[in-house]
């Protein structure tokens, strides 16, 4: 493991050199050495027992420096007729070029992270590293280290934002492996709402690897939906650190789709800080080949009165292999707590696989948990029956995956996100299924 | 158009049928009557493809085709239909969506043109008034939910639009009230043809006082032991099965 922590701060050395009279700079420092204390995780370690990250650990990725895209290109990756807020990141950095609709958005600012890092401006570096750091794991601490790019997301108190924000990363592979380190940093002002797209895609061939962190503040009778539709290419190392603060009363929901990247880890830990908060946690993931798709989510209910709700379905087909692990904690003054977590997977071969691991910590007394665990085969007695009425077996097969994840596909309401995750179900099961009217 | 030859079959290396002839021509209605476990609806799912039963011996012909190897679905889309005994229920997909997708895959089978959503929905408020199913269960999961009576009227009503060749009820009569089962019965039977037939599999009697039969069939320890026209469900009604051992 030597040489891999070393790789890492000789990259260090090449790309932070001359930064260091930024005040973020001694933040980048203290994570790298936080990352070189700890070091890469081996399956020996509870929270990786089943994801080997050793192909990642073991792979020398260069820091990207800016990549150019094509506006063809670009288009292939946006909703149709998009003319709502758009913002890209190209290779972990914000592409004002092709960004559009985002400067003039009533009671919302919108700031590229370099500029809040290089200009240190007070109100983010308020809130920078400090909602994370109760939820670090060596990939966010390696972003800290790299962070130099993002979007920053500013809404004002009491705006209510009309127009979904649509961020495209795209991650464009070059002759040797590239990492990126986007890093958002989402504020949602006192008695605020919006609504959050992410997407990621992948240019062209090659090696790469996102590390994410997303530090994401929900405040007072705030509601923030955030949607990520992962779907990067087969050569793409993906892991995404989410770390989530509520206040009273306030409304998240994260929906976590995964369709791309050989081996994707999504961390996302919600704090609920308050009373009467509600927390959603909803994911869909289908993986295919070898792919390795790994979802870890922690709740912290630390006060009374609030709710959370946790809903993950996977599909998995060929040697895929996915991992869920919930970890709900609900403190002793957690009272009147109601939790809810239930994970799903559907195998649709011999040789697929899922680990699954719900924890429950429970503190307090007077609080409702449940959770339920299942994983399954395809219903032969409904595609018998399918197919007893003519519809022939690859079709039947389709519908009957579809109807296992439409329970998070029906409770999207985006339009666009709809028809896109219909679009990439349907892809990778094969053929044509119209799901838009199923 | 169905002609069964020294039928056998087994489950799990159970022989359950044990050479059964069976000829059933068009414009016919046949029942199938037996005790529980004679081998009934191992016949009917065999007929429809069901693959957990093996065919160990013998043969079925349909409309001059080897029907053992064909697909569930080349069978259906052939005009063999079977409504279940115990039809399941898909959460996550509409039975309209369903009723669709089967009706156009036979349509494009037979090289016929695919219904569009407006179409089909204008044949369904046709055929749904048929088995007077409410029209909010089209909309509804297949089957989720449904009423015992309602499932068995969603297969009939399936059995309306898809119009089948040949229809194999299969204890469709089981758990019905007298209402449901006549407006079961009033709808196979105004779907009757001379160019169709039907194979009715009951335990009981009762539906035949309203699906008249042209033959009817006992069926005992996987074996026909007797056949004869509609006067013997009656008789097998006043003696039950036992004189038949």
């Amino acid at each position: 493991m030597q040489n891999e922590i070393k790789h890492y701060l000789d990259q260090f050395e090449r790309f932070h050199n001359g930064s260091a009279g930024q005040a973020v700079h001694a933040l980048r420092k203290k994570a790298l050495r936080e990352f070189e204390q700890e070091g890469f995780p081996t399956t020996r370690q509870e929270e990786w027992r089943f994801t080997n990250i050793r192909p990642l650990a073991q792979t020398p990725f260069m820091v990207s420096g800016s990549a150019q895209l094509e506006q063809a290109e670009m288009d292939t990756f946006l909703f149709t007729d998009w003319q709502k807020p758009l913002i890209v990141m190209v290779n972990g950095r914000f592409d004002r070029a092709l960004s559009r609709n985002w400067q003039d958005i009533p009671g919302v600012d919108i700031i590229p992270l370099k500029q809040v890092l290089d200009e240190d401006k007070t109100l983010f570096n308020a809130y920078l590293t400090k909602i994370v750091q109760d939820h670090e794991t060596v990939f966010s601490r390696l972003n800290s280290a790299f962070m130099h790019d993002g979007v920053c997301l500013h809404i004002n108190n009491m705006v209510h934002v009309q127009e979904e924000i649509h961020i495209v990363h795209v991650m464009k592979g070059g002759e040797k492996p590239l990492a990126a380190y986007p890093r958002n940093l989402i504020i949602a002002g006192k008695g605020s709402e919006a609504c959050l797209i992410e997407t990621f895609h992948s240019s062209g061939t090659g090696v790469t690897f996102t590390d994410m962190v997303s530090e994401v503040f929900v405040g007072e009778n705030a509601r923030l939906k955030h949607y990520r539709i992962q779907n990067e290419s087969a050569e793409a190392f993906h892991v995404s650190n989410t770390a989530v603060s509520q206040k009273d009363n306030s409304n998240y929901k994260s929906v976590t789709f995964t369709f791309g990247g050989r081996l994707v880890r999504n961390n996302i830990s919600t704090a609920l800080n308050g009373q009467g908060i509600e927390s959603t946690l909803n994911g869909l993931y289908m993986g295919g080949d070898k792919q390795l798709i790994d979802n870890h989510t922690f709740i912290d209910h630390a006060r009374a009165h609030c709710d959370s709700h946790e809903l993950y379905r996977g599909i998995l087909r060929d040697n895929a292999r996915a991992v869920f692990s919930g970890k709900i904690l609900v403190r002793p003054d957690a009272q009147k707590t109601d939790a809810k977590q239930s994970n799903n997977c559907l195998l649709l071969s011999d040789e697929a696989r899922v680990d699954t691991k719900p924890q429950l910590e429970i503190y307090a007394d007077d609080v409702k948990c449940t959770h339920g665990a299942t994983v399954g085969q395809l219903d032969e007695e409904a595609a018998f029956y399918l197919r007893a009425r003519g519809i022939p077996r690859h079709k039947a097969t389709g519908i009957l995956t579809y109807a296992f994840a439409e329970e998070i596909i029906a409770a999207i309401e985006v339009a666009e996100v709809r028809d896109t995750v219909h679009a990439l179900l349907a892809d990778r099961l094969g053929h044509e299924i119209d799901f838009t009217e199923v | 158009m169905l002609q069964i030859k020294d039928l056998h079959a087994s489950i799990e290396g159970k022989e359950i049928l044990k050479g059964i002839d069976l000829e059933v021509k068009k414009g016919e209605v046949h029942a199938i009557m037996g005790p529980n476990g004679s081998g009934k609806s191992t016949l009917a799912n065999i007929l429809a493809g069901r693959e957990e039963y093996e065919v160990t011996s013998g043969s079925i012909s349909y409309l001059g085709e080897d029907l053992l190897e064909l697909d569930p679905e080349e069978r259906a889309h052939k005009g063999i239909f079977l409504a279940f005994q115990y039809p399941v229920e898909i959460p996550g997909v509409s039975n309209v969506y369903f009723l669709r997708t089967a009706l156009n895959e036979v349509r494009k089978s037979q090289g016929l043109e695919e219904l569009d959503a407006a179409q089909f929905l204008k044949l369904v408020r046709k055929k749904i008034d048929l088995v007077q199913l409410d029209k909010s269960l089209l909309n509804r999961a297949v089957n989720e939910g449904f009423s015992g009576g309602e499932k068995k009227r969603n297969e009939i009503f399936q059995m309306a639009v898809l119009e089948p060749k040949l229809a194999i009820l299969d204890e469709t009569d089981s758990g019905l009230d007298i209402d449901a089962l006549r407006i079961v019965a009033n709808g196979v039977n105004s779907l009757k043809s001379k160019d169709n037939a039907t194979i009715v599999v009951t335990h009981y009697q009762r539906l035949l006082d309203y699906i008249v039969p042209d033959v009817v069939h006992v069926l005992f320890k996987g074996k026909i032991v007797k056949s004869g026209g509609k006067e013997l469900a009656l008789e097998l009604e006043s003696k039950g099965y036992d004189w038949l051992k």
